[in-house]
């Protein structure tokens, strides 16, 4: 077996007495070669990697620290603020206001993640291997994933309109008298999660896609040996193997789901009056930072937001274990 | 490429990507401090911040003038929709970033008046004589003025003359009461074509604030407390709520969403009080402009119709304070006034450009809304309007929808006035 001797070895690695005698052969002390290559390393490394950095601290950590620093402010019409300790807090827990806002989110976030099932079923179909054109079909779902959110506002609202708008008249055709969608307390935040679900779910479906993808044959064709019907490999070999992307996009739903703020900006509008019952979080910080022009509440609305969305998250992450199946 | 470079490389193009993320704009030349020569004469641009897009083919003209005597001033405009104008406006100001020339109402003026986000304006060369004096002092802040009115919007009862004439009912006139509009509105409401009377929306100026100050009664009382639950004030509201409960208007719902002249513009209602600003577009929607006109607003108690008086104010913060005061300035001349009536967008401020507005649309009857400029009583302001203005329509709907009574409704509006008001103090 050749030694190690005649072998130039790369970068920092431990080196081998006989590597040394090989090092010595190039003509280099080696001792003070390695820590200056780990340096300049390093170097590189932080070059290369600082733009990147600089950017998440300056426009993501360095905001949400001033947003702190500013919830325990309160703000006059037109700029400036002075501290007012936890009274902006105090505001927020005994707001009733904040409570239905929290509770239209929750619902519409509980709403929204029944885009989930409906993609894992999408994804199922999509992937039988003798399916015709599933290019196009991969697209049109995709397709409203890359409309901008405002276009998909408008158009909705278009539809959903009570009188002239298309989803009624379709139902019209059928013999239903459509209600007034958008209007209406008893369905405006349904159909804002509808638009939700609409919106999503292309996503959902290529994520889901490719954790299809990853799921070997062999355990399929052992399955059916054994004599599991259709519905017993999707729910004892599909499901729980599709786990970690179920995982993944659950949690990347819900943190999106809870800071929904265009769809009821563009489709319910502030004159809506069924905007208290259908104002998000968000929406309500918009509003009170915006139009109500209290910067200091808006920022201890979203701080608290912010909690609650790496609370919900952490707990996610524990429950894991439980459904979760790696590998 | 060797490390090192691809490193340079790297960090040199993230850097020019930030410069390129900076506001570059101009908002002009920098003025040296201390610097109080009259004349300006290195180039100048201008913001205007305006929230209607139908002034302004009106503005561009007018501009052609200006910069006959102003060759150095370039104005730009900033159009905002009026439902998010005031929003980006405050925060515009808190950023540094507003227009130097920007519109406001009366019942707006106070709230940047008392901020310090107004600069005075300089009044020695001007002629003012026009105006009448009422409609400057509204603006005029311990002798000096602060804002040049230029418009006064009222409200009308516009028509469509051909459900009318299907309807055979005599078109309305100064002799109509509000128990002339309610027959008529029984009258021409349509149902099997889908065709309502009147268009009953959930909207002050353009609804009720008309009818409260006909039945008599008054939205903010002198003395500082609301009069909205006021017998008058309930039965000015009632008016409207009426109209919706007997299914001559389409209901809340219908009118959130679809907006209340689209239901007029699209002859499924007869009849809608709309302001004077509607009158250019609807000469230029070729659905109706051949069969609609507009009357006087039926009297209730008295004739009082809301107006709104529209200025031009300097922002105290603009860097180009003698270019927007000369902007603002020429707004005011008759000839800037003349051309903005003869648009026929706007009821002009100055009584010399009246005939112009007049003649500006001889399709429809506009010396309607100049009449009724004498007998208005302007739209309710205190220091702070929008703070409880933004809530009549959540306070007001279940009125509309018939979940409460109208007097009930009212009630827990005057407290909720009352309340703002007192937080104002």
């Amino acid at each position: 077996m050749k030694t190690e001797a005649t072998t130039r070895r790369p970068g920092p690695l431990p080196r081998t007495g006989a590597a040394q005698a090989g090092g010595a052969a190039l003509g280099t002390r080696p001792t003070a070669r390695r820590p200056r290559r780990r340096r300049n390393d390093a170097k590189y490394a932080v070059l290369l990697a600082g733009p990147l950095i600089v950017g998440l601290l300056a426009f993501y950590v360095w905001p949400i620290v001033r947003t702190f620093y500013f919830s325990f402010t309160e703000w006059g019409v037109f700029g400036g603020h002075s501290w007012t300790g936890l009274d902006n807090y105090r505001t927020i827990l005994a707001s009733p206001e904040m409570a239905h806002a929290l509770r239209n989110t929750v619902v519409y976030a509980s709403i929204s993640l029944l885009a989930i099932p409906l993609g894992i079923a999408i994804a199922v179909l999509l992937n039988q291997p003798q399916l015709r054109g599933r290019t196009v079909y991969r697209v049109l779902y995709f397709l409203p994933v890359v409309t901008m959110p405002v276009a998909v506002g408008l158009l909705w609202r278009l539809m959903l309109n009570g009188d002239f708008g298309f989803v009624n008249a379709a139902l019209r055709i059928v013999g239903i008298q459509g209600p007034a969608w958008l209007s209406d307390p008893a369905t405006a935040l349904i159909a804002l999660g509808v638009v939700g679900i609409w919106a999503a779910l292309g996503y959902d479906i290529i994520l889901f896609l490719a954790g299809l993808q990853s799921i070997p044959e062999e355990v399929y064709e052992a399955a059916k040996l054994d004599g599991a019907g259709t519905a017993c490999r999707f729910f004892r070999i599909t499901l729980p193997l599709l786990s970690p992307t179920t995982f993944f996009v659950v949690v990347i739903q819900s943190i999106n789901a809870l800071q929904m703020f265009d769809l009821v900006y563009i489709m319910i509008g502030r004159n809506n009056p069924t905007i208290p019952d259908t104002q998000t979080v968000i929406y309500l910080f918009y509003k009170v930072a915006f139009i109500d022009n209290d910067k200091g509440l808006a920022s201890a609305i979203v701080f608290l937001l912010l909690i609650l969305i790496i609370g919900l998250t952490a707990l996610q992450f524990r429950l894991q274990r439980r459904w979760v199946h790696y590998g | 490429m060797s490390q090192k470079t691809a490193a340079i490389a790297v960090v040199a193009l993230a850097l020019s990507a930030l410069t390129a993320c900076s506001n570059g704009g101009g908002q002009g030349t920098e003025r040296p401090d201390g610097d109080t020569t009259p004349d300006v004469q290195e180039d100048v641009t201008i913001t205007y911040g305006i929230w209607d897009d139908t002034f302004r083919p009106t503005y561009e003209e007018i501009l052609v003038d200006f910069r006959e005597q102003y060759p150095h001033i370039t104005v730009k405009f900033e159009v905002t929709s009026f439902a998010d104008y005031f929003t980006k406006l405050q925060t515009s100001i808190s950023s540094g970033n507003e227009p130097d020339v920007f519109w406001l109402q009366h019942n707006s003026f106070p709230l940047y008046a008392e901020n310090d986000a107004l600069a005075p304006l300089d009044t020695d060369d001007v002629d003012l004589s026009g105006y009448p004096q009422g409609t400057l002092d509204q603006f005029t802040i311990d002798g000096e003025l602060y804002g040049y009115p230029w418009s006064t919007p009222t409200v009308g009862l516009w028509y469509n003359t051909d459900l009318f004439d299907a309807a055979g009912i005599d078109y309305p006139d100064e002799t109509w009461t509000w128990d002339d509009v309610r027959e008529a509105a029984a009258t021409l409401t349509d149902p099997s074509n889908g065709v309502y009377g009147i268009v009953a929306p959930l909207h002050g100026q353009e609804g009720y604030y008309n009818t409260i100050f006909q039945a008599g009664g008054e939205i903010i009382r002198a003395d500082g407390t609301s009069g909205f639950d006021s017998p008058e004030a309930i039965e000015g509201v009632q008016f409207w709520v009426d109209f919706v409960e007997a299914g001559h208007s389409p209901n809340l719902q219908q009118t959130t969403d679809t907006e209340r002249q689209a239901w007029f513009t699209s002859s499924k209602a007869a009849m809608f009080y709309g302001g004077s600003w509607r009158a250019s577009t609807f000469a230029s929607t070729p659905e109706i402009a051949d069969h609609v006109d507009v009357a006087p607003l039926p009297v209730g108690r008295t004739n009082t119709v809301a107006f709104a008086t529209g200025v031009n104010v300097v922002s105290a913060g603009s860097r180009n304070l003698e270019a927007a005061g000369a902007w603002a300035e020429f707004l005011t001349s008759d000839e800037a006034q003349q051309a903005q009536a003869a648009s026929g967008v706007v009821v002009p401020a100055s009584r010399n450009a009246r005939d112009a507005w007049v003649e500006s649309l001889p399709e429809f009857n506009v010396a309607v809304f100049i009449d009724q400029v004498e007998d208005a009583e302007p739209l309710p302001s205190s220091l702070n309007t929008n703070a409880w203005e933004s809530q009549l329509v959540e306070y007001l709907a279940p009125a509309w929808n018939g979940a409460e009574s109208v007097a009930e409704a009212c009630g827990r509006v005057a407290e909720m006035i009352d309340q703002a008001l007192a937080d104002e103090r």
